[in-house]
């Protein structure tokens, strides 16, 4: 992931490099973003709770940025943090109602 | 007498508490087999180990049929070759097991209390190969799948009996494998017992959900999707991925946790690996 990441900064700024500041911004913003959402699904992992394409999608989102395609690459970030977050809640929910399910 | 009561009661307590933890998986076993009994009346318990073809007269036909040249027998031949050729250093898989490792899959996983965890078949066969200096297998088919199937063929007709020591990691690793089974995961919100136990009998898309109990008892299998035999883990990482959670290393912990717990519940049953499903 960090290596991704560090590809992400050097390809992203020699694509937008000498572009207006607004994109300079966007590009930060996607990196922000990114490792926003990598540390909620690190944490979902921690909790045995991450689910199956949370990482898929933040893998298409590099490859996005890569492309220099930010808008696609954020959808698919705030796909990514809404997943994790919907996983960490399923795991807090969990510890509370698994026993109601045993057979008794 | 006041003297050595409070020490009576001290040690009532204890024994009760250590007696009611010890009891708690047989509780757990007792409610998950009558569950299934009452919810399928017509089938005999001792029939729980052929699967879903116990509880599907239509599927159980196609599986009967398959059953006169099982599509495992390769893989169990191939088993048998590597099971008795010598490891570089002369000795054997037979070496590293008891009854030189004949007729005692019944017995695994059990709970090693000198390492404190869960050993299953499969770990076993590839701690046996680092011991001798052999590199290990992969973990989820191949080899290590046809070898785990040539052990199981030995054990056919034995009954299963998975072991819980008096050991409280012992019945920690059992709780965490019941909690897993019951917990919810992945993006569609589903625990084992969600399909194996509320769900078994219903439909899937064209799937029909098998019973939990016995669900052990005829691994590894030959299925039909994969074109190969493959172990109990590579089911339930396939499982954990089709409700879209993501699937945990196979023979990691919660997966022998989960394993040991399953296979718990269908103690008394027959043994009758290796099996093949769909």
């Amino acid at each position: 992931m960090k290596k991704l990441i560090t590809i992400i900064f050097t390809v992203t700024a020699l694509t937008v490099g000498g572009a207006v500041s607004a994109e300079q911004v966007s590009v930060e913003q996607f990196n922000s973003a990114l490792v926003e959402a990598n540390e909620l699904r690190k944490k979902s992992g921690e909790l045995a709770h991450e689910w199956r394409d949370t990482a898929k999608l933040l893998k298409s989102a590099q490859a996005a940025a890569v492309e220099g395609d930010l808008d696609k690459a954020m959808k698919l970030v705030a796909e990514a943090k809404f997943q994790s977050e919907a996983a960490i809640n399923q795991a807090e929910r969990e510890a509370r109602l698994w026993e109601g399910r045993v057979v008794r | 007498m006041k003297r050595w009561l409070p020490s009576l009661l001290i040690a009532m307590a204890v024994a009760g508490a250590s007696m009611m933890t010890l009891a708690a998986p047989e509780d757990d076993r007792v409610a998950f087999e009558n569950y299934f009994l009452t919810k399928f009346p017509d089938t005999p318990k001792a029939d729980f180990i052929n699967g879903i073809y116990s509880i599907d007269p239509v599927s159980r036909d196609q599986w009967l049929d398959l059953e006169e040249f099982p599509p495992y027998e390769l893989a169990l031949e191939l088993g048998e070759t590597l099971f008795y050729t010598p490891f570089a250093n002369g000795k054997t898989y037979g070496d590293c097991f008891e009854n030189g490792g004949i007729g005692i899959r019944q017995n695994y996983p059990y709970f090693d209390t000198e390492r404190g965890e869960v050993v299953t078949m499969e770990l076993a066969i590839n701690e046996c190969r680092t011991a001798n200096d052999e590199k290990p297998l992969k973990w989820k088919s191949g080899h290590i799948a046809a070898i785990s199937a040539y052990m199981a063929f030995t054990s056919r007709g034995q009954t299963i009996n998975v072991v819980i020591p008096d050991d409280p990691r012992a019945l920690a690793a059992y709780d965490e494998g019941k909690k897993f089974y019951y917990t919810k995961r992945g993006q569609l919100n589903f625990s084992c017992s969600d399909c194996h136990i509320g769900g078994s009998g219903g439909y899937i898309r064209t799937e029909k959900l098998s019973p939990s109990i016995g669900h052990t008892s005829h691994f590894p299998v030959y299925r039909l999707k994969w074109g190969a035999i493959g172990t109990l883990h590579r089911r339930f990482s396939g499982c954990n991925q089709q409700v879209r959670a993501k699937a945990f290393k196979p023979q990691g912990r919660e997966y022998r946790n989960l394993e040991y717990f399953l296979s718990y519940m269908s103690n008394g049953l027959e043994f009758n690996g290796p099996g093949v499903r769909r």
